[in-house]
């Protein structure tokens, strides 16, 4: 799902951001790339990330709708290297840039003094890709969405976390959630109802 | 589809004149709330959502985007920290509260330089033809009265290669998401209104007016209809919302 893929870049976004907040030199470095579009390819678990530097850090997207300004591509510590302890390099071995050579090589400078923690990263988005497919497999029925709508808020309340300033205090939200519940047990019971009726029908045809 | 100068104002029907009066009430009340709602209402998810809408644009240093019934200016505040300084931002709304509290919140993300603010109607927009690189309008269309002059309007201001994104409540194509829906925006929605906004009225109409926009496949027409090329829609949470995209060439 585009949500979820979005989620998982928006962990990122702001596991860069942290980093980036603490090291001035970085934020320095990032404000001269700013709304560059760099597209980062992990060749085998064909994964692709595009990066835009900001005025006061870097976006993260799957996949930005534009020609990039650069490209690096590179194979990834990915399945290889998880467990072998080496968790701050994104690429081992050599690194192919496509574009503009000199903005890719500042990035991958960049990226590799960041020590990101691309385990701990990386198990974000596998959990999605298991909620994903679940979801895809009960898709369609009645349950699937009110269970995805229970189980996206959960997520995204960890993603709000990060993000949001502004979100209501938990007071406010409590009442509300209490009564979502009641919703959700009203609608299976309207399911069961429809049900009923529906074999009824089945049964008089 | 409008006729005796008649148009949906949510689901009672309404002179066309006094639609842009009612439309502005309903934001005028809920301005100062309206990004906890938004937080509330979709759970958050507005926010994915409109992630979707900046990946799409592309938009990139140095390019002219227009925010149009932009609202408390969640797209032009990440546009503004995208192009940069040698680009630029417009966040435009009908309603004065929305463009004040807009204005406000870019300031407060440090944007300035870039970013400017004008009072307009989607539907005759007072921009120079070819102006634009990229035009976005999010949860606003459905408020404008006249929809086809909107998008023509729009169409006229985008350079050639400029493109459109409309991103909108639209048909859910899920089964059984559409029951789900209907119990959540007719009941839920506007119960939440009323506590954290105190408005269920305002947040009413959201439902309504919902309900009354057109469906992907319309709002594809019309957009071909409007001159634009390359139109395509994307689905997202199952269609409760849609992303159209669509370039003047
Ligand atoms: C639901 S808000 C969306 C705000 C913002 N784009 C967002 O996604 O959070 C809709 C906005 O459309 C504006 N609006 C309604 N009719 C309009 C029109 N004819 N021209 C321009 N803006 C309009 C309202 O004032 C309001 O701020």
């Amino acid at each position: 799902m585009d949500e979820l893929l979005q989620a998982f870049c928006a962990t990122l976004e702001s596991a860069f951001n942290g980093l980036i907040a603490m090291d001035p030199e970085a934020k320095h470095r990032l404000a001269d790339m700013q709304g560059k579009v760099i597209r980062i390819r992990l060749k085998e678990i064909d994964l692709s990330l595009t990066l835009i530097p900001t005025s006061d850090g870097v976006m993260v997207y799957p996949l930005y709708d534009a020609e990039p300004d650069t490209e690096i591509v590179g194979t990834p510590m990915g399945l290889i290297n998880l467990g072998l302890g080496n968790k701050s390099a994104l690429f081992t071995g050599e690194v192919e840039i496509n574009g503009d050579v000199k903005l890719g090589q500042q990035v991958n400078r960049l990226l590799d003094q960041l020590h990101i923690d691309w385990e701990e990263q990386l198990s974000h988005l596998t959990g999605d890709a298991v909620a994903h497919h679940l979801g895809r497999a009960a898709r369609g029925t009645l349950q699937w969405g009110t269970q995805a709508l229970g189980g996206l808020a959960t997520k995204l309340t960890e993603y709000l976390q990060h993000e949001s300033r502004d979100l209501p205090l938990h007071d406010e939200v409590e009442p509300f959630l209490t009564q979502v519940d009641g919703l959700r047990d009203d609608l299976a019971r309207l399911e069961a109802r429809i049900k009923r009726i529906q074999h009824t029908l089945g049964n008089e045809e | 589809m409008e006729n005796n100068g008649k148009t949906h104002f949510g689901f009672e029907e309404v002179d066309v004149q006094s639609k842009q009066g009612r439309v502005a009430d309903v934001f005028h009340s809920v301005a100062a709330k309206y990004d906890i709602m938004n937080d509330v209402m979709s759970f958050g998810i507005h926010r994915l959502w409109k992630r979707v809408t900046i990946e799409k644009s592309g938009v990139r240093r140095g390019q002219r985007v227009l925010d149009l019934a932009g609202g408390t200016g969640d797209l032009a505040s990440k546009f503004a920290s995208i192009v940069g300084p040698d680009g630029e931002v417009i966040l435009a709304d009908i309603n004065a509260s929305m463009l004040r509290e807009g204005r406000d919140r870019l300031i407060n993300d440090g944007h300035a330089g870039n970013t400017r603010y004008a009072q307009v109607n989607a539907e005759c927009l007072p921009f120079p033809d070819n102006y634009f690189d990229c035009i976005t309008i999010a949860f606003g269309l459905r408020n404008v009265t006249d929809k086809d002059a909107a998008l023509r309007s729009m169409y006229r201001v985008l350079k050639p290669g400029g493109r459109l994104l409309i991103l909108e409540f639209s048909k859910p194509v899920v089964p059984g998401l559409n029951q789900v829906y209907d119990v959540y925006s007719f009941k839920l929605l506007p119960m939440m209104g009323k506590l954290i906004a105190n408005d269920p009225d305002s947040y009413r109409y959201l439902a309504e007016s919902i309900r009354m926009h057109p469906d992907q496949d319309t709002l594809k027409g019309m957009m071909v209809e409007a001159g634009f090329e390359r139109t395509e829609y994307h689905n997202l949470t199952g269609g409760i919302v849609a992303l159209h995209k669509g370039y003047k060439i």
